[in-house]
C-alpha cells in the first residue's frame, strides 16, 4: 500500500487525530472506503469513478478551449498526498479552529452543522424538529451504510461530462456531506457545513450532496477554507445539488482557500419540473482557482439564479465558467458575476447560455461585470449564447470598467481615505450578489470573509 | 407559428444560378503542388520574391491543420483540396474599355441587373471573371488625383515595391491555413494606392464572379490609405450554382496611415455550395478610421472575421455586419479588435438570422493591449430566429489588460415578436408583408449605411425572397 507518512507531528493539534497520508491509487481508494466503513456498493463506485479518472486525460490547455487561459494544473495537481483518517466526533464545536467558526451560524443561527478540521475531526448538529421531519445531515459514508436505498441514488460514480477532477473526487472524496430534505419539508434556518482543510501539503477532496425532495425548502451555506502558510495546496471539489418539483433551494458556496491553493470545484445543479435553485458562488484567496458552475433545468417551469462574487489580489486567479442548460419548455435561467479585481490578479469568466430544441418559451439572462481596481490586473469574459429554437428571450452583457473615479473623489471629500473609498466601491458593486443569499447570517459571514480578503496584505 | 409561412423561401433557392458555357483560354491542372505555384507565378511573370513568397505560403498551407476550433469542422473536412483548379486565365488580355470586354462577361453583368447607369457612375469597375480581371478602367479625374487602382496582378507589375513593402504584412501567410492557402496561389482581386490628403469621392467598386465547376477563387486586395486620404471601397460577389462544392478564400489587407479613412463595403450572395473562407484585416495608425460594412448571405459556410488592429492613439474601427442563413447554411462570421494604443475605439453592430434550420454565429473578440489606456469598445450582437428549427449562436471573447478602460458586450437572441406582427395586422398589413416588414427594419442600420445603389440591391434580393413565398 502507498502510504507515505509525513511529520504531521510539529503541528500541536495534530495529536488529536492521526492523519495518513494515501497518494492518488487504486489501493488508497480500497484503505479509505475501509477505514470510512463504507459499504461494498460504494466501494464499487469508488473503483469505477477511479478507473475513469485514470482513462480521462489531463486538461490541454492547448487544445481544451476551457483550460486555454489557466495553466497551473498539470500531472503535479494528481501527485500530492491525501489526507484520511476515521470520522472523529467533536463533541464542542469550540474545539475546531476559530476561523472555521467566525459565523454567527455558530450560535444558534443555523438549523444544522457538520463542520470538518482535517486534523481535528467533525462537529455535527441538526436540531430535533428536523431530524424528526426526516432531515438527514451527514457524511455520504454514514449516509451510505444507514440509508443506502436512497444515496445510491444519487451518489453517482461518474457523469458523462466528467473531468479528471470531478473522477477524482468521486474516487477519493474523504470529505462528504450529504443532506436530505424530505417532500414538503421547509427549513427554516440554514444548514452550515464548513471544511477547514489544515492537513499540510495535501490534495484535499471535498463533495456534497443536497437533495431537496418535492416542494421542500432549505438554505446551505457551505464553506471551504485553509490557512495561509500550512495546510493543503491543492483542492478538487464536487458539490451536487438534486431540486425536486416545486422545490426551493439556496445554496451558498464559499471557498477561501490559503494563498498557495490550486483549487478546482464543480457545482452540478438539476432541477426540476417547477423547482427554483438560487445559487451564489463566492471565490476568495487561492493562487489559482478554476470552477464550473452548472445548471440543468430538466423540467418545465424550472428555474435557476446564478450570482457570482470574485474578489482577487496579488498574483491570485480565477476562472470561472458557468453553463445555464435549458431541456425543457418554459424554463428560466438568470446569472450573475461580478468579479473584483486588485494587484495583478486576472479573472477569466466564460458563460453559455445553451436553449435546446425542446426548450420552448425559455428565458435566460446573462451578465458578467468586472471591476478593474488595478493598472496590473486583467479581466477575460467569454459569454456565449447557444441557441437551437426561436420561441426564446436570451440576452447576455458583459462589462470590463475601472472605478468611477468621480465616486471615489466624492467618499474621499468626505474625509474617507482612498482605500476605505475603494473598500466602500467595492462592497457596493458586490451589493446585489450578496443579496442572492438571502439569509442575513450569511450575508455577514460572506462580507467578513470579503473584508479579510481585501485586508491582506501582498506578502507572498 | 404561421408567420415563418411568408419567409419559407429565403435562402431556399438561388435566383442567380444561371451559369456561362465555360470557355477559357488557359485552367491549370486540378490539386495543389509546388509544381503548380511555380507554374502560376511562371505564367504572370512575377518576380523572385512573390515567387519565393507563395512557395513559402504552400508550405505553411500543407503544414497548417484546419482551424481546431471552427463550428463546422465537418464542413472543413470535406473540402478535397486535390479537386481545385487553382488558376484559370479566362482572356489574355485586359481590356481597356467597355467595348473590349468578351460579349458572353456581358451577359453575365446584364442578367445579373447591374444598369448601365451604375455602370457610368461607379469609379472603375474591376470586374473579376473567374482568376482573371478582365475588364479595368479608371475614370480620369481618380488619375488626376493620383489614385492606382488596378487589380493586384497589374499592380504588382507597374507598382512592384509599393506591393513588396505592404504585401502581405497585415495578414501574413502564417495567420491560417486559408490565408496562407490564398498567399500560395492569390489571382486577381484589387490595389489600391491613395496619395497624401486625397479624397477619393465616389466609392470604388469590383464585381467577382466564380464560374467554373470546382474552381476556387483566391483573390488578393490590398489598400494603402496615405494620411488624411479617405477611400470607399465596395465588393460585391454572387456566384452561379453548382452541384459540387466551390471554394472561395480571399485575402484583404487595409492599411489606414495618420488621420486616413478606409471603408470596405461588402455584399455578398454566394450560391449554396460556397464555401467562403476569408480573412480581411486592417490596420488603423493614429486617428485613423477602418470601417467594415459587411453583408453575408448565401454560402454553404462562411467563416469570415474582419478585423481591425489600433496601432495608433485615437485610432477607431468599426465592423457593421449582418448575415443570413437559410437551409444547410452556417455562417460563422463576426469581428476582432485589438487595441494596441491608448484612447483607441472600436464599435461592432452584428445582426443575424437564421430560417429553415440555418446556423447563424457570432464570434469575434476584444483585445486591449498593456499600455493601451482610456480604450472605449462596444458590440451589440442581435440574432433573430424564424422557426424551431435553426439555431444562433455567440461566441465572444474579451481580454482586458488595462485599467482605465470602458469595455461592453451585448447580445439578445429572439425572434420576430408577435405583438409587433399582431399591431401590424391590426392595421390591415397581411401576416408576410408585416414580417417582410419587421425583416427589413431588423437589417435597417445596416442597409441605411449602404450606398444608394447596394441599399436598393439589397432590399430588392430580399424583396424578390419575400415575393416568392407570398405568391
Amino acid at each position: 500500500m502507498a502510504v507515505k507518512e509525513k511529520a504531521l507531528n510539529t503541528l500541536s493539534l495534530a495529536a488529536e487525530r492521526a492523519a495518513e497520508l494515501l497518494e492518488v491509487s487504486e489501493s488508497a481508494v480500497k484503505r479509505l472506503s475501509q477505514k470510512l466503513g463504507e459499504p461494498d456498493w460504494l466501494l464499487a463506485q469508488r473503483l469505477e469513478a477511479f478507473g475513469r479518472f485514470q482513462t480521462l486525460p489531463a486538461p490541454s490547455p492547448e487544445t481544451d478551449e476551457d483550460w486555454r487561459r489557466t495553466k497551473a494544473f498539470d500531472a503535479g495537481f494528481f501527485s500530492q498526498p491525501i489526507p484520511i483518517s476515521e470520522l472523529v466526533e467533536v463533541r464542542r464545536a469550540e474545539a475546531l479552529h476559530p476561523e472555521l467558526l467566525a459565523s454567527e451560524l455558530s450560535d444558534g443561527g443555523a438549523s444544522g452543522l457538520l463542520l470538518e478540521q482535517h486534523l481535528v475531526g467533525t462537529h455535527r448538529f441538526l436540531t430535533k424538529e428536523l431530524e424528526r421531519s426526516g432531515v438527514i445531515l451527514t457524511d455520504i459514508s454514514t449516509a451510505a451504510r444507514e440509508y443506502p436505498q436512497l444515496v445510491r441514488k444519487y451518489v453517482a460514480p461518474t457523469a458523462s461530462d466528467d473531468s479528471k477532477f470531478e473522477a477524482l473526487c468521486r474516487a477519493l472524496f474523504t470529505s462528504g456531506v450529504f443532506i436530505y430534505v424530505p417532500a414538503g419539508v421547509k427549513v427554516s434556518l440554514p444548514i452550515w457545513m464548513g471544511l477547514y482543510a489544515d492537513a499540510d501539503a495535501s490534495l484535499v477532496l471535498p463533495r456534497s450532496i443536497v437533495v431537496a425532495e418535492p416542494g421542500s425548502e432549505v438554505t446551505v451555506f457551505e464553506e471551504h477554507l485553509s490557512p495561509n502558510g500550512v495546510g493543503a495546496t491543492a483542492a478538487s471539489a464536487l458539490h451536487e445539488v438534486f431540486v425536486g418539483e416545486d422545490a426551493r433551494v439556496t445554496v451558498v458556496s464559499l471557498r477561501y482557500w490559503g494563498q498557495t491553493v490550486r483549487a478546482f470545484a464543480s457545482h452540478r445543479f438539476h432541477v426540476q419540473r417547477g423547482g427554483r435553485l438560487t445559487s451564489l458562488v463566492a471565490s476568495l484567496g487561492g493562487a489559482v482557482t478554476k470552477a464550473f458552475v452548472r445548471a440543468d433545468l430538466l423540467g418545465p417551469g424550472a428555474e435557476s439564479q446564478m450570482f457570482g462574487l470574485l474578489f482577487g489580489r496579488a498574483k491570485q486567479h480565477f476562472d470561472h465558467t458557468t453553463i445555464q442548460d435549458h431541456f425543457a419548455p418554459h424554463t428560466t435561467s438568470n446569472l450573475l458575476y461580478r468579479a473584483a479585481l486588485r494587484d495583478e490578479a486576472r479573472s477569466v469568466y466564460a458563460g453559455l447560455i445553451h436553449v435546446r430544441p425542446e426548450a420552448v418559451r425559455a428565458d435566460a439572462y446573462q451578465a458578467n461585470r468586472n471591476l478593474i481596481l488595478s493598472k496590473e490586473a486583467r479581466a477575460d469574459s467569454l459569454p456565449k449564447l447557444e441557441i437551437e429554437t426561436d420561441d426564446v428571450r436570451c440576452t447576455h452583457g458583459a462589462t470590463v470598467g475601472p472605478v468611477d473615479e468621480e465616486q471615489t473623489f466624492y467618499l474621499m471629500s468626505r474625509g474617507l481615505p482612498r482605500t476605505e473609498a475603494e473598500r466602500m466601491i467595492v462592497e457596493g458593486f458586490f451589493e446585489d450578489v450578496m443579496a442572492s443569499a438571502r439569509e442575513e447570517a450569511v450575508q455577514n459571514s460572506i462580507r467578513r470573509r470579503l473584508l479579510k480578503a481585501m485586508q491582506e496584505t501582498n506578502r507572498e | 407559428m404561421k408567420t415563418t409561412n411568408a419567409l419559407e423561401s429565403i435562402g431556399t433557392e438561388y435566383r442567380y444560378g444561371f451559369r456561362d458555357p465555360e470557355n477559357y483560354v488557359y485552367k491549370s491542372k486540378k490539386g495543389l503542388s509546388h509544381e503548380i505555384v511555380e507554374e502560376i507565378s511562371w505564367m504572370k511573370g512575377e518576380p523572385e520574391w512573390m515567387r519565393r513568397f507563395r512557395l513559402k505560403a504552400l508550405d505553411i498551407f500543407l503544414s497548417k491543420p484546419l482551424p481546431w476550433w471552427a463550428a463546422r469542422l465537418d464542413l472543413l473536412q470535406e473540402i478535397d483540396f486535390s479537386h481545385i483548379y487553382y488558376y484559370i486565365r479566362p482572356t489574355d488580355k485586359q481590356g481597356a474599355s467597355w467595348d473590349e470586354v468578351p460579349e458572353y462577361i456581358k451577359n453575365t453583368f446584364d442578367r445579373l441587373g447591374i444598369p448601365e447607369a451604375e455602370r457610368k457612375f461607379l469609379a472603375g469597375v474591376t470586374a473579376q471573371y473567374e482568376s482573371e480581371v478582365v475588364y479595368h478602367s479608371i475614370r480620369e479625374d481618380l488619375e488626376r488625383q493620383g489614385v492606382i487602382f488596378l487589380d493586384m496582378d497589374s499592380g504588382l507589375r507597374e507598382y512592384p515595391e509599393l506591393v513588396k513593402q505592404y504585401f502581405g504584412t497585415v495578414i501574413p501567410p502564417g495567420d491560417n491555413k486559408f490565408a496562407a492557402l490564398n498567399s500560395a496561389v492569390w489571382s486577381g482581386g484589387s490595389f489600391i494606392w491613395v496619395p497624401p490628403g486625397v479624397r477619393v469621392e465616389i466609392p470604388l467598386q469590383a464585381y467577382f464572379r466564380i464560374n467554373a465547376e470546382n474552381m476556387g477563387q483566391f483573390e488578393r486586395t490590398l489598400i494603402i490609405a496615405e494620411p488624411g486620404s479617405f477611400v470607399h471601397y465596395i465588393e460585391g460577389c454572387t456566384a452561379p450554382v453548382y452541384s459540387t462544392n466551390s471554394l472561395h478564400s480571399a485575402v484583404v489587407e487595409l492599411i489606414a496611415k495618420k488621420g486616413a479613412h478606409i471603408r470596405y463595403t461588402t455584399i455578398q450572395n454566394w450560391s449554396k455550395n460556397v464555401y467562403n473562407l476569408v480573412t480581411k484585416r486592417a490596420v488603423a495608425h493614429e486617428d485613423a478610421v477602418v470601417e467594415w460594412v459587411d453583408g453575408n448571405l448565401g454560402s454553404k459556410l462562411t467563416m469570415k472575421y474582419p478585423g481591425v488592429y489600433l496601432v495608433g492613439p485615437g485610432a477607431r474601427g468599426e465592423v457593421l455586419s449582418i448575415a443570413f442563413a437559410g437551409r444547410d447554411q452556417t455562417q460563422d462570421a463576426g469581428a476582432k479588435m485589438v487595441h494596441a494604443a491608448p484612447h483607441t475605439t472600436s464599435t461592432v453592430t452584428s445582426k443575424s438570422i437564421s430560417k429553415d434550420g440555418g446556423r447563424t454565429i457570432y464570434r469575434g473578440g476584444v483585445w486591449v493591449k498593456k499600455g493601451a489606456e482610456g480604450v472605449r469598445s462596444n458590440v451589440r450582437c442581435d440574432a433573430l430566429l424564424l422557426d424551431p428549427y435553426s439555431r444562433s449562436d455567440t461566441y465572444p471573447t474579451m481580454e482586458i489588460n488595462e485599467q482605465n478602460v470602458s469595455i461592453g458586450h451585448e447580445a439578445t437572441v429572439s425572434r420576430v415578436g408577435e405583438e409587433q406582427l399582431f399591431y401590424m395586422m391590426s392595421r390591415g398589413i397581411s401576416e408576410p408583408e408585416a414580417t417582410a416588414m419587421i425583416v427589413n427594419g431588423f437589417f435597417e442600420p445596416f442597409t441605411k449605411e449602404l450606398p444608394m445603389e447596394y441599399a436598393v440591391e439589397l432590399n430588392r434580393l430580399i424583396q424578390l425572397e419575400m415575393e416568392g413565398s407570398v405568391g
